[in-house]
């Protein structure tokens, strides 16, 4: 599965693998390098999911508000 | 009987045998036979011949001579007669005749002074009966009869004399018609001896072709004579075996041809034959008319029927959508006199309350992604606290062997190897010169 498609809880998930694998003091260098740059990858993911959520919160909310203040109810 | 010394000259006996012979037939006598070599030379000479009815082989024959002076009456007596006819060769004639010798010649000569035309038309009409009797038992005057008149027999196979009065009589009223026939002309004899092969041959001719519809046969009046030819069994057979319809039309006008008998359908005429066909189109375009008025009249019925259909579909669907307004209309009236009724307060009630609602889910919302944010920055520490350019800057280093390999141990290396180092802002190459061991790890 390519990143771009990752659902929020799998990223989350690979995350805290990849996590537990870092804190395991055997890792390879090399191989901590490739999942460094996986979990950036990653986090990058969720900050944009988490800001898009908040976003389009926000604008369900607010065009929730518009509405009723134009209906008066 | 008398001496070798007593003689008669030839015409001493010839006038001896005169008469003697006149005697012995001192009124004129009925003989009948069959016109065989006529020749006509002021006078008109034939030899009278009697025929074996089974072989037709001639049994007797005799001279027989009209003299130029009696030949007035004789042609007289056949002109008046019904349906009349001339003397010519292969008719049976019942002659009176005085029997003579003609001394200069030394021959019997038979005489004629009058005619019995009756005796050769019934003759003919007898022949005639008995090939029809024959024809009809062996069916042949039926075959063509079965055959389907095509029903636009517009290409016609057309047997005649090229030319002839028949030919544009013919021709005339089927172009007076205005319809586009086509004519497929078979040049044919139609009197006289080679009438019946040349007939035969063309109806042979046009089923070879078979590009016609239909066959005519057709020429002009005649005496009976001049038509016996057509009472042919060559010409009836033929027609029989022809896959084409035949028409006939033989000017005739009192008897009808073995060859009208045989054909599909015959007319007097040529003219009339023409208008047979002109019918038939004729016939076939008034059906067709038929055939449109009553598809018309058809479909007229089917459309009126279906738009009474439509029309009382129209009406009931009108009524029941009306209906069925009317219902959600009272339904809807009453709803707005419910809603009136209802007390102001208790939608306020549930305003403030929906309101309640939303603040509870947007604060839930905004914990929950707050919630989020904390993970993820804590994740995003844990891996910077991992990353091992972050390492390297600190001062820490990887040292690899010459293939490649993160150097973890002294065992993985000997003395005197080429090891590269990796520093945060590039890479150091070094030979290994000593080894020393820390027993405690």
């Amino acid at each position: 599965m390519s990143n771009a498609q990752l659902k929020y809880q799998e990223a989350v998930d690979r995350l805290d693998e990849i996590i537990a694998q870092i804190e395991d003091e055997g890792v390879d260098v090399d191989e901590l390098a490739m999942q460094v740059k996986e979990a950036v990858e990653l986090i990058r993911i969720c900050k944009a999911k988490i800001d898009k959520a908040e976003l389009e919160v926000k604008k369900v909310v607010d065009d929730f508000a518009k509405e009723a203040k134009e209906t008066g109810n | 009987m008398k001496t070798s010394d007593e003689f008669l000259t030839v015409s001493e006996l010839n006038n001896y045998i005169r008469t003697v012979l006149t005697s012995g037939f001192p009124a004129p006598l009925w003989i009948c036979g069959e016109i065989q070599g006529i020749r006509d030379k002021k006078h008109l000479y034939f030899s009278l011949n009697e025929k074996d009815p089974e072989s037709n082989a001639v049994m007797a024959k005799i001279n027989v001579t009209i003299w130029a002076n009696a030949r007035p009456k004789i042609e007289a007596i056949l002109s008046k007669a019904e349906n009349g006819f001339t003397l010519k060769d292969d008719i049976e004639v019942k002659l009176l005749c005085k029997v003579d010798f003609y001394p200069p010649f030394g021959t019997v000569n038979v005489v004629v002074e009058g005619i019995d035309p009756t005796y050769t038309l019934g003759k003919i009409a007898q022949d005639r009966q008995r090939l029809i009797n024959t024809l009809k038992q062996k069916g042949v005057l039926d075959q063509n009869k079965k055959l389907q008149m095509p029903r636009l027999p517009l290409t016609i196979g057309l047997i005649t004399s090229y030319d002839s009065a028949a030919y544009h009589d013919f021709v005339d009223e089927l172009k007076k018609s205005g319809y586009s026939f086509k004519i497929l002309l078979v040049d044919a004899i139609m009197q006289g001896k080679t009438c019946e092969a040349s007939v035969a041959a063309a109806i042979k001719t046009l089923n070879r072709i078979n590009s016609a519809d239909v066959i005519v046969i057709t020429r002009g009046g005649g005496s009976i004579a001049d038509l016996s030819c057509f009472d042919s069994a060559m010409i009836a057979e033929a027609i029989a075996a022809s896959r084409l319809p035949v028409l006939s039309g033989i000017g005739h006008e009192i008897n009808t041809t073995v060859t009208d008998l045989a054909a599909h359908t015959f007319a007097k005429t040529p003219t009339a034959t023409a208008r047979y066909l002109i019918g038939r189109i004729e016939e076939f375009v008034r059906h067709l008319e038929e055939k449109k008025e009553h598809l018309f009249d058809l479909a007229d019925k089917q459309l009126g029927a279906q738009r009474d259909r439509i029309r009382n579909h129209a009406i009931s669907m009108q009524q029941s959508t009306m209906g069925l307004i009317k219902a959600q209309q009272n339904q809807l009236t009453r709803l707005k006199e419910t809603f009136k009724r209802l007390p102001a307060s208790k939608i306020k009630e549930a305003r403030v309350q929906s309101d309640q609602k939303m603040t509870d889910l947007k604060r839930l919302i905004q914990l929950h992604l707050q919630q989020s944010k904390v993970k993820i920055v804590n994740y995003q520490k844990l891996v910077e606290v991992a990353d091992p350019i972050k390492i390297l800057k600190r001062g820490f280093s990887i040292s690899r062997t010459a293939n490649g390999k993160a150097v973890k141990s002294v065992e993985d290396i000997k003395k005197g190897s080429m090891i590269t180092t990796q520093l945060s802002n590039g890479i150091l190459t070094s030979e290994v010169q000593e080894i020393q061991k820390e027993n405690d790890q």
